[in-house]
């Protein structure tokens, strides 16, 4: 598990651009997957330093995800950050229960992410 | 002296009077020397006084002659006896026959004598001594030939004395007998007067003979209105003289009312020529009330037997003695004689013979057997058997043995049952019925509900998928305009920043939109739900204002936050509360050009109250009832003008419904708007 390592988990090829870009402009390693099953493959080739984890997803959701996500002990101790489209109230508490560590909203303010991946990181690595 | 006889005497005279001066006249014509004739002339005028006088003198004598002699005459031959006297001595005159034989004396002996010489005289009775003759003496003084005479009437009362006497015994000892009888009795005569009252009439009435004096009193006292009734019966026997009259009287004493049989008879003459008669009462009270008790008794067993809704009958030896009318109805026939003299055996249908029998010999056998009710079916005159339940007993009655027997017809319950069997069945039919209706009902609705889940599902993912289509785009425009903007994608000319800022901007304007029309889209879907976690409501609006202070700084207003320093716990959604503060600050400071924004939020009894206040253009009274109807700004243009959707009131206001407060404007043209958003504290009920 590096910590430097950050999986983003999400559909739309310009949202992941995104995110990798503002995160190895950080200096982050950015690993990317398009759906459930991909994010799950790249956990299982390593375990990430944190994922960023996007809830609408085809096929299997990402709460879903989630969840099969923190049923591996290798990820116990991984943040997962999930990302929502501010769809329905409670997503955030949702987010929470499926095994999330903390939520960001689209749009997402790249210099509000950065934050929050940085703290989780360095707690983790504290 | 009559005017016949005057006329008699005048006449004589007058015939005399006439022949004298004719036979005058003819002498001194014919046979008379003048001078002689002259003297005769003179002569015959004496000679008519002469003869005038004559004649009067013979006509008073004759009058005077014929009175006395017609007054002797018709002493003599009356048949009363009466005597003539002297008023001034008393003495006899004469006797006419009738009173020489009453006297027992010759006229001759009378004569000379007075009346009072015969006998002792007392009060006009004249008692003679011997025989003890009693006489009555009436004299009345009487003038005939000028001279005053006593005429005397004498008449016997001897026989009639005697008879008075004895009378008087009688009726003496009859009213004695009267007033000691023990029945009520009152003697009375014909003019109402009470001769007498038995002893027992003033015990039982109460009434003295001092306070009944006549039957008049006797009867309004007895009677009161209906006195002038019994008042006639009484006379009855007066009137019309049936002298015997019997009747029922309610009469009233002094100690109540009792009822009297009385009988009234008439008793004929008095002395004093009254007729008079006697009531006598037997007091009948005891036996009328106990008559009136016993018919009471009668009549209400009766009554209870004909009114009976049960049939029965009385049966003696065999055969049946009465039968009451329910069961004449019942058993269709015109009368009771149609029953009457039949055995009670053949009224039942021949199945129910048997056990009949075995039962009336069970009740033969001693008096005060009661059998049970069994059900039997008779047949009625019509031949169509109804049913009864049967109950019976025997007694003894006047010697002989005789059972009673009742009978209900069971018709209406037979009826009620099979009318409950149907209803019942009628019933389940009905339930099973219902209750397939109501299955399908169920499984309809249970489509129903799928279908209106299922759509609801969909509104909900249908919003979803909205908001996640939108942002999506957005994430990437935003995103990538604020990290050129950080410069990490690397330097930017001055204008290529402000292009990026105006990029930006719009997206920001963009966002803002798409976010009013998915919260109306939500509220209006009933897909609005909302969080319910504590949060400190005044950290609440010190957050939401605080983002907005750059804009009051910009726009140069006083803007002034008043929110106590101690937390206050509310349940509910933090986020949409902070929206609502947010959108009512934000659209404060919109429309304030110049002046100040106050936000103030503090508890008051059970509500957080938030109060936006600001001097800005205000809002005219037609409009405000537009500003909570969705897209009222975008009519008019102040959307385009004020960047906003007009929504944000809208939604504010839904949200505080939603959430259990209201949201309230006040607000004048040209002095400004206070908004007021006020929750209750408890939070919503479940």
């Amino acid at each position: 598990m590096n910590p430097a390592d950050v999986l983003v988990i999400e559909d739309n090829p310009q949202n992941r651009y995104l995110l990798r870009f503002l995160l190895e402009k950080s200096g982050y390693v950015v690993r990317e997957a398009r759906d459930a099953e991909e994010g799950l493959a790249a956990v299982e080739d390593q375990p990430p330093g944190l994922i960023l984890l996007d809830i609408q997803l085809p096929g299997m959701d990402g709460y879903a995800l989630a969840r099969k996500l923190r049923e591996k002990p290798e990820l116990d101790r991984v943040p997962i950050i999930a990302v929502t489209s501010y769809a329905m109230a409670g997503d955030r508490e949702r987010a929470l229960e499926s095994g999330c560590d903390d939520h960001i909203e689209k749009p997402i303010r790249p210099l509000e992410v950065l934050a929050l991946v940085d703290s989780l990181l360095r707690g983790q690595a504290a | 002296m009559t005017p016949l006889q005057i006329g008699r005497v005048v006449g004589g005279y007058a015939i005399v009077a006439v022949l004298y001066i004719l036979l005058s006249d003819y002498l001194v014509a014919t046979w008379l020397p003048d001078d002689l004739g002259q003297a005769v002339g003179t002569g015959k005028g004496v000679g008519f006084v002469v003869v005038t006088a004559l004649s009067l003198a013979a006509l008073l004598y004759g009058i005077a002659k014929a009175e006395r002699k017609r007054y002797v005459t018709s002493v003599q031959e009356h048949p009363a006896p009466m005597v003539v006297s002297d008023p001034s001595t008393g003495s006899l005159l004469m006797a006419n026959p009738a009173a020489e034989a009453l006297l027992g004396r010759r006229q001759d002996e009378l004569r000379q004598g007075t009346l009072d010489s015969l006998g002792s005289m007392a009060g006009g009775l004249l008692t003679l001594p011997g025989d003890g003759k009693r006489i009555a003496v009436l004299s009345s003084p009487l003038q005939v030939d000028g001279k005053v005479l006593n005429h005397v009437i004498l008449r016997d009362e001897t026989a009639k004395m005697a008879a008075e006497a004895r009378l008087s015994e009688s009726e003496r000892r009859f009213r004695h007998a009267i007033e000691e009888a023990p029945l009520p009795a009152l003697i009375h005569a014909e003019d109402g007067e009470i001769l007498g009252m038995s002893r027992a009439w003033t015990e039982i009435t109460g009434y003295t003979r001092e306070e009944v004096r006549t039957i008049p009193d006797w009867v309004e006292r007895a009677y009161g209105e209906k006195g002038p009734k019994v008042l006639s019966d009484i006379y009855a026997i007066y009137l019309y003289e049936t002298r015997h009259l019997e009747g029922e009287y309610r009469v009233r004493t002094k100690f109540g009312e009792r009822i009297w049989e009385f009988t009234s008879v008439g008793l004929g003459k008095l002395p004093d020529g009254r007729l008079h008669g006697i009531s006598m009462a037997s007091d009948v009270t005891e036996r009328v009330a106990a008559e009136q008790a016993l018919r009471e008794s009668e009549e209400l067993n009766r009554s209870i037997v004909e009114n009976a809704p049960d049939l029965i009958f009385i049966h003696r030896a065999g055969k049946i003695v009465y039968v009451n009318p329910a069961g004449v109805k019942a058993l269709k026939v015109r009368s009771e004689e149609d029953i009457v003299g039949k055995s009670p055996i053949d009224l039942l249908h021949p199945d129910y013979q048997a056990i009949a029998s075995e039962r009336i010999a069970k009740l033969m056998q001693h008096p005060g057997t009661v059998v049970p009710a069994i059900a039997v079916k008779m047949v009625a005159s019509d031949g169509v058997p109804v049913d009864f339940e049967v109950t019976a007993v025997s007694y003894i009655q006047r010697g002989h043995l005789e059972v009673l027997v009742v009978c209900r017809d069971l018709t209406p319950r037979i009826q009620a049952e099979a009318e409950i069997r149907a209803l019942n069945e009628a019933l389940r039919r009905y339930a099973a019925e219902l209750e397939k209706r109501v299955d399908e009902r169920t499984q309809a609705l249970g489509e129903a509900l799928e279908r209106a889940t299922e759509a609801d599902r969909m509104k909900s993912v249908f919003l979803a998928t909205m908001s996640h289509e939108l942002r999506t785009p957005l994430n990437s425009i935003l995103g990538f305009s604020a990290l050129l903007l950080q410069g990490l994608g690397g330097p930017l000319t001055d204008e290529q920043a402000r292009q990026l800022r105006m990029v930006q901007e719009s997206g920001e304007h963009l966002l803002m939109l798409i976010n009013d029309v998915l919260d109306i889209s939500r509220i209006e879907a009933g897909q609005m739900q909302l969080a319910s976690a504590p949060f400190d409501v005044y950290d609440s609006v010190r957050r939401a204002t605080s983002t907005l202070l750059p804009m009051a700084e910009t726009r140069g207003l006083e803007f002034r936050v008043v929110v106590p320093d101690a937390p206050l716990a509310l349940v509910g959604d933090r986020r949409r509360f902070e929206q609502i503060v947010l959108n009512l600050v934000s659209n404060a400071l919109k429309f304030t050009d110049t002046g100040s924004v106050h936000v103030s939020a503090a508890a008051e009894g059970r509500e957080l109250r938030v109060v936006v206040a600001d001097t800005g253009r205000g809002i005219a009274e037609e409009d405000l009832a537009k500003l909570f109807r969705p897209f009222s700004q975008l009519d008019n243009g102040l959307a385009r003008q004020h960047e906003g959707t007009g929504l944000g009131l809208v939604i504010s206001q839904r949200l505080a419904q939603q959430m259990a407060g209201r949201l309230e404007v006040r607000s004048e043209v040209g002095k400004g708007s206070t908004f007021t958003l006020a929750l209750p504290l408890e939070g919503p009920r479940a």
